[in-house]
Order: C-alpha cells, then sequence, then structure tokens
C-alpha cells in the first residue's frame, strides 16, 4: 500500500524499493487518485528507493501537472537515482534533490 | 497514465525525450538484467528469421529470401554468440599493477540508419549490439524497406519489453523523410548515429555534428594467385558473388587471375554456368548496369539474377547463365564495370604475373573501394602477407567467399558484424567490424602510480638549454 501523508498545507508521498513496472502497474491507482487534481503541493518522497522504471518517471511527470503551480518536488533522492533523472533530462523540472 | 502507444507518431523532440528517458532507466541496470533482455531480443528475432526474410525480399524486390534468412541468422545467432559473454556494465576491467580500472559506460541514444539492402538482419543486428550496452536506438530505415524493418524492431521491442527493458528503448522512425533523418542527426540529445547506407547519408550523417560510426564503399577484388586452389577458388567466389544476388558490399567485384592459369580459372567458371561476355556484350551490359550519368551502379540491377540483368541488357545467354564475367583492360572511370555494381556480375582481369596482378588489386581497391575489403586465394604465405600489406582494406580475406567472409562469425574470427568499417580512407573512425563495444564510453580509474624514473630524475635538467634528448634521456633512465 501507498503511504499517503496529506496535511492542510502539503502532500508526502513515500515510495520504497524497486519502483519497477510491476510494482508500479500495482499502485498506479492509488498514485493517481492521490495526486488528482491536486490544489496542495505534491512531494515524492524517495527514500529507500533504489530502482526507477519509466513508469514511475511517468507517475513524476504525472504529478507534477497534477500539481500544477501549487508546486512538486521529489526529496530524499540518492545518487543512482538523481543520476537517472538527470539522464532523462527531468532533474529540474521535476525538482529532484 | 497508460503505458506509452508504440504505434502514435512522435515528433522529433518526443523521439527523444522518450529515448533519454529509457536510456535513464537502462542506466541502471546490471549486466544480468542487460544480458537477459539481449537474450530474449535474440531468440524473438531468430525466431522471426525467415517471416522477416520473406518480407524483406518482397518488399525491396531485391536478392533471395533464402540468402536473406542467413543475414538474419548472422544478425541474431551469431552476433549474439559474440557478444553474449561482453562485459558491458560498470566495471569491465581491472589491472592492480596499472592501477586502471575501466568502467563501461552507455554512451546514449543511437540513430540507426538501415539499408535497403539488409533492412531486417541489420535492423537485428544493431539493436542487439545497442541493447547490450544498454543504449536506446531509434531506427531510420530506407523508404523502399521500411515495413520489413519496422517489422524487425517492433518484434525485437516486444521481446524486450517481455524481458522488462525499458520503455522506448527500441523506436523507428515514422516517415523516412530526409527531412525528418536530418533533424533527427543533428538533435542535442542524440550522442551517436551507426550510419550504414550509401556515401551520401553517411556524408550527411558526419556532417550532422553527431558522433558517426559510418561505412564506406566497395569495390573488392579478388586476387586468385597460381598456387590457389584453382576449383575451390573458383566455386568459394561463386558462393560468395550469387549469395543474396550480390547486394553484400563485401562481395567480390573483380577477379584478378594470372595468365598461368587464367584457362583453367575461366575453365571451372563456365563449368558453373558463368558467361564470359564478348566486348561487345560488355558495352551493352554496361548500359543497363551502370548509370554513367551519376558516376555509380543502376540501382535496377543491385540484387537482380544474372539471367534479369542479361535480359534487361538484350543479350539472349542461356537460361540458366549464373553469372557474368566482364573481361576488362583497365580500371577507371572509362571502364565502369571495374566498378561496384552490387549484382551477379565481375569484371575479369588476366594479368602477367604475380606483381601485376597486385598492381591491378591495388588500382581496384582505390577505385571507389578504399578500406573497405580485399580478397586472395593462395597457398602461399609469404604472397598472401605482401598482398594483405600493399592493400588499404579492413578485412583481407583469405581462402574465403568475401561476402560471407568479411561479415564474420562463417569462415573467420572476425566480429559479426552488418556494419563494416572502412578506416580513414573511407573516411571512417574504424576498420573494424563494428559491434557492442564501439558503442561504450571507457571511464577510466587512474589510481596513483608514480613515475619512479621522474623522482630520481633532476627535474632542473629540463631548464638546461645545453642538454639534448639524449643527454637527459640517459639521466632520466639512470639505474632503471
Amino acid at each position: 500500500m501507498l503511504d499517503v501523508c496529506k496535511s492542510q498545507d502539503k502532500q508526502v508521498i513515500r515510495f520504497e524499493g524497486r519502483m519497477d513496472t510491476d510494482k508500479c502497474a500495482k499502485i498506479e491507482t492509488e498514485v493517481r487518485t492521490a495526486v488528482s487534481g491536486s490544489s496542495i503541493p505534491i512531494i515524492f518522497d524517495l527514500d529507500g528507493v533504489d530502482f526507477i522504471s519509466s513508469a514511475f518517471l511517468r507517475f513524476c511527470i504525472y504529478g507534477q501537472q497534477q500539481a500544477g503551480d501549487h508546486g512538486f518536488q521529489i526529496v530524499n533522492v540518492g545518487p543512482c537515482i538523481k543520476r537517472v533523472f538527470k539522464i532523462a533530462g527531468l532533474d529540474a523540472m521535476l525538482k529532484a534533490e | 497514465m497508460p503505458r506509452a502507444n508504440v504505434g502514435s507518431v512522435p515528433n522529433v523532440d518526443q523521439y527523444f525525450e522518450r529515448a533519454s528517458a529509457a536510456a535513464a532507466v537502462f542506466s541502471q541496470f546490471t549486466q544480468e538484467q542487460t544480458d537477459r533482455v539481449v537474450k530474449a531480443v535474440f531468440e524473438a528475432a531468430f525466431a522471426q528469421r525467415v517471416k522477416l526474410a520473406k518480407l524483406a525480399q518482397e518488399e525491396t524486390g531485391l536478392g533471395k529470401w533464402q540468402d536473406k534468412v542467413i543475414k538474419n541468422v548472422v544478425a541474431s545467432q551469431f552476433v549474439y554468440e559474440d557478444i553474449k559473454d561482453l562485459k558491458t556494465v560498470g566495471i569491465i576491467s581491472e589491472d592492480p599493477v596499472k592501477g586502471i580500472v575501466e568502467i563501461a559506460q552507455p554512451v546514449g541514444p543511437i540513430l540507426a540508419i538501415i539499408p535497403v539492402t539488409n533492412p531486417t538482419s541489420t535492423a537485428i543486428f544493431k539493436i542487439l549490439i545497442a541493447l547490450k550496452t544498454r543504449n536506446p536506438i531509434i531506427l531510420s530505415p530506407s523508404r523502399k524497406a521500411k515495413r520489413c524493418s519496422d517489422e524487425a524492431a517492433q518484434i525485437c521491442y516486444r521481446a524486450a519489453l517481455e524481458a522488462d527493458a525499458p520503455e522506448h528503448c527500441i523506436q523507428w522512425l515514422s516517415d523516412c523523410s530526409r527531412e525528418l533523418t536530418q533533424a533527427m542527426m543533428s538533435h542535442d540529445s542524440l550522442a551517436m548515429i551507426l550510419a550504414t547506407g550509401g556515401a551520401g547519408l553517411v556524408k550527411s550523417a558526419y556532417s550532422s555534428g553527431t558522433p558517426t560510426i559510418g561505412v564506406g564503399a566497395g569495390n573488392v577484388p579478388v586476387c586468385i594467385e597460381k598456387s590457389a586452389d584453382i576449383p575451390f577458388a573458383v566455386e568459394q567466389i561463386m558462393i560468395s558473388k550469387l549469395f543474396d544476388y550480390g547486394t553484400i558490399c563485401a562481395s567480390e567485384q573483380a577477379v584478378v587471375v594470372e595468365k598461368a592459369v587464367a584457362e583453367e580459372v575461366a575453365a571451372e567458371f563456365r563449368k558453373r554456368n558463368a558467361y564470359f561476355l564478348s566486348d561487345t556484350e560488355v558495352v551493352q551490359l554496361q548500359r543497363v548496369a551502370f548509370d554513367a550519368t551519376q558516376g555509380v551502379m543502376n540501382p535496377a540491377v543491385v540484387g537482380q539474377p544474372a539471367a534479369k540483368i542479361a535480359k534487361m541488357a538484350g543479350l539472349d545467354l542461356p537460361a540458366d547463365v549464373q553469372l557474368l564475367l566482364t573481361p576488362q583492360k583497365m580500371v577507371g572511370n572509362v571502364w565502369p564495370l571495374s566498378s561496384e555494381i552490387l549484382a551477379p556480375i565481375l569484371a575479369w582481369y588476366v594479368v602477367d604475373d604475380f606483381q601485376s596482378a597486385v598492381n591491378l588489386c591495388i588500382d581496384l581497391n582505390f577505385h571507389g573501394g578504399i578500406g573497405h575489403t580485399v580478397s586472395i586465394f593462395s597457398n602461399d604465405d609469404v604472397r598472401i602477407k605482401t598482398f594483405a600489406t600493399l592493400m588499404n582494406a579492413g578485412r583481407i580475406v583469405v581462402n574465403t567467399p568475401s561476402s560471407q567472409g568479411a561479415v564474420g562469425g562463417i569462415y573467420n574470427m572476425l566480429h559479426p558484424s552488418l556494419t563494416l568499417g572502412c578506416g580513414t580512407g573511407g573516411k571512417n573512425i574504424t576498420t573494424d567490424n563494428v559491434t557492442a563495444s564501439h558503442l561504450l564510453n571507457i571511464q577510466r580509474i587512474a589510481w596513483r602510480r608514480d613515475n619512479q624514473r621522474l623522482k630520481q630524475f633532476d627535474i632542473n635538467l629540463y631548464y638546461d638549454e645545453s642538454l639534448d634528448a639524449t643527454a637527459i634521456t640517459r639521466a632520466f633512465n639512470k639505474n632503471f
């Protein structure tokens, strides 16, 4: 199950482990539901994530689109995952730190 | 968030957005994960080798489907066998003495130009070497072979996804317009072009500013030296020249024989339904085989059977004719059939001796085929090495059908490849048979290893202008 922590001023979604295609398919509906039409900033917390797939990159882009002007951020990004965002050319757009 | 539709038509930037995402995901793959993808793609492509060969022959009208099956086998089975154990991920070598550790990194998105002559085999080959090195690949097929190249790409892509490869690790261009290809070639996100195709296209790739591994044209002479096993040599040349009706750029273009064995060689060719044209017939043939305006072979004869070409030329030859031999006196533009013709047509030269044979082969080699391939049939090792040293060719195949020999893996231990580098003579960066190792950036960790000679050397000697190189070298190497 997805760890979603929603407060008045932000929504933090925590991911863990290997975010491969199969895992992403299993949590897709939850992620979609959690971030759709958000009116507060969305934060993806990747502490403990050691692999991300194309599907997870799409989660990130979707999250960023849904958050819009409210803000989207990816935090606790390890070097291996940071490099993935860098190669994909998405690090700046997704504010992956 | 549906999985991206592979059938949708992206624009130039979208191709690269997808490719960059694929490169990013691929960068996390281990060697084992990578090898699993490559194996799955090999098996899928191999399983479809006959279907793809037939599709290629039907669509292009070139060559024979049976030979295209063999090309697909080389591109899948032989290439896979050659690369499967290659280390392409992470640390690939460690030398504790030198203190050098090598790390393999993918180069990034690759644009693969696919030629009409080998539309499915080149696609399979390039996909396998790209995936083995964790590089996403975008195929740009020939407009005359788009359907079959796309089909090959789709088969490989489906298998790759099944093996958990990143989405969009294989893409193919929606159209084959020059404009789209040009825009792709010069895109900032493109890492490398694998340009297998005509001279114009390869030059265009080089001009794009993107690092390119290209190929050159061939004009392969085969020297039959007098120590050769003549029946064997002729049989092998026929096997090569008739393979896919001559569409391989490494196929023999001219036979050069010493006078002492010329009659025997000619008789062996005749035994195998090869026909020697008269001077008048040569003129008739060259009108249809060579485009004098463009100064190149006429595409209409490429990959066509000899009997059909003879009919096109208005020649009344036996229906079972297999090969057209055209006696020539010299090499150059005024002798059109001394140029590369990718069809069952061979120029025929008889010369006085080995020295004259080598001289003529040099002329042929330099007449449009610099850096590609040359061939010799001989049982004299000294002469073979003499011949090889004097040629400008990436591959000098010995007692071998050159079409199959140059691509490697069947008759020798060259790397199986559908992209044959032709060195600087062919305006290429390598003479190698291009393979997976060419698609890596190698990073080197250099641990500190002090130069012990420099440590004991008085560095102030460098400032003394009276000391020449000999004196400095003596001091530098003292006690070593």
